[in-house]
């Protein structure tokens, strides 16, 4: 079931990697950290049952995935996160939620609006989480200083 | 220094920060690329970037110079974020001529893209995978796959017509509402069982704010409030936009055929 969603995910990736122009030797790549993302979040998503941890753990996969891959291919780890990430992404939650106001069902409306609030919180922290360790690795290292400040 | 030299790094420094940004970068990568590319002919520079505009001021011998560039139309184009990284790396290091910088960066700023229609199909084939992705079945991945070609060429021509991100997301509800509808009604015609809900989730996915909101709290997690607050209210206006588009397809659907094909 795994191998399956994992496949899957890695479509969704590459397809999404046209829409923000990847560059074509790093397709592969980025479809594939996205989908160990999405692999992990469903299985802590059955462990843990809480959406919003297992975006976090997600996220934090695609970007230390991402880490490592910028390092490899010498590129902003940004190219591998971006696209990565979509799958985790609660933009369809945010759109349930302005549905669901269009048809006056507030209460659904706010419960889906805030989950995808939450979720957003959790990847962002997750992709930070691994940003900041990348740079601990960097400093260590005494490689050039990266552009970014945290 | 002279002043010619001062106003053309400073002209290099927002040109290279106006193509990150105008490309989808980070706010505080693009803050962080001008500083850095003027502390290298030592100018040190204060700067301040949001969504829509970028300021930056300099003192040197009592006067003042100050730059106000307004930026619009943004769009995510990761190849041109990591060549401005890379331009900026190699200027500061020396590598790149104070005259030469500029056409470098038109270079950056005008590179090919992927085609239109090579776009159109892989973000299709995207739409019809996160059906599958979700749970959906071969026929609604077939389905989600079409429908999704047709809201990523409608969303490519609103995108030449229209500079509004709102009338090119209602424009893409709309075409994914009815799409879908269509769709739906002919599976049914087949015999085919299908979920409307799981073609639209799939196909829809092309448009949806997501990577949006996410980036929009990473800045505000960040400490860049007025660029998190603005890209906030941009991805929950584009996701209104979005459920305007589809509700008034569904709402139009219920009044004529009471809501055949859909619940």
């Amino acid at each position: 079931m795994y191998i399956k969603a994992f496949i899957i995910a890695t479509m969704c990736v590459i397809g999404f990697s046209f829409i923000f122009n990847l560059p074509r030797r790093v397709l592969l790549h980025s479809g594939i950290a996205g989908a160990f993302g999405w692999v992990a979040y469903t299985y802590f998503l059955n462990t843990f049952s809480s959406t919003i941890a297992a975006a976090l753990i997600g996220a934090l996969v695609v970007g230390l995935l991402g880490e490592i891959l910028a390092r490899i291919m010498k590129m902003p780890a940004t190219t591998f996160v971006i696209p990565g990430i979509i799958p985790l992404v609660p933009g369809y939650g945010l759109y349930y939620s302005m549905l669901k106001i269009i048809e006056r069902n507030y209460q659904q409306a706010l419960n889906v609006g805030f989950e995808s609030l939450l979720i957003a919180l959790g990847i962002a922290a997750g992709v930070i989480i691994s940003t900041s360790m990348g740079k601990l690795i960097n400093r260590r290292r005494k490689v050039i200083p990266q552009t970014d400040r945290h | 220094m002279e002043q010619d030299t001062i106003r053309q790094v400073l002209e290099i420094a927002i040109y290279s920060g106006r193509v990150m940004l105008e490309n989808g970068a980070e706010t505080y990568r693009v803050e962080e690329t001008i500083n850095r590319i003027c502390a290298s002919q030592n100018i040190h520079v204060e700067s301040f970037v949001i969504p829509t505009g970028i300021f930056v001021s300099y003192n040197h011998e009592a006067k003042d110079y100050s730059y106000v560039r307004r930026i619009r139309n943004i769009h995510i184009d990761l190849e041109a974020i990591g060549m401005v990284n890379d331009f900026s790396r190699n200027f500061v290091a020396g590598k790149i001529p104070l005259d030469d910088a500029k056409a470098k960066l038109d270079q950056i700023r005008y590179a090919p893209r992927f085609s239109a229609p090579l776009v159109i199909l892989f973000g299709g084939l995207s739409g019809g995978f996160f059906t599958l992705l979700f749970g959906g079945t071969f026929f609604e991945f077939i389905a989600a796959f079409l429908v999704s070609l047709g809201v990523m060429t409608a969303s490519t021509i609103m995108t030449k017509k229209s500079k509004s991100s709102f009338m090119r997301n209602l424009v893409g509800g709309i075409v994914n509402g009815m799409l879908a509808l269509f769709s739906v009604a002919t599976l049914v015609f087949f015999g085919i069982t299908a979920n409307i809900d799981m073609i639209i989730i799939g196909s829809i996915m092309p448009l949806v704010p997501g990577v949006a909101i996410t980036n929009a709290i990473r800045d505000l997690i960040y400490g860049d409030y007025v660029a998190g607050m603005s890209k906030l209210s941009e991805a929950l206006l584009v996701a209104a936009a979005i459920a305007i588009g589809v509700g008034i397809v569904l709402q139009l659907n219920l009044l004529i055929s009471g809501g055949l094909y859909v619940y």
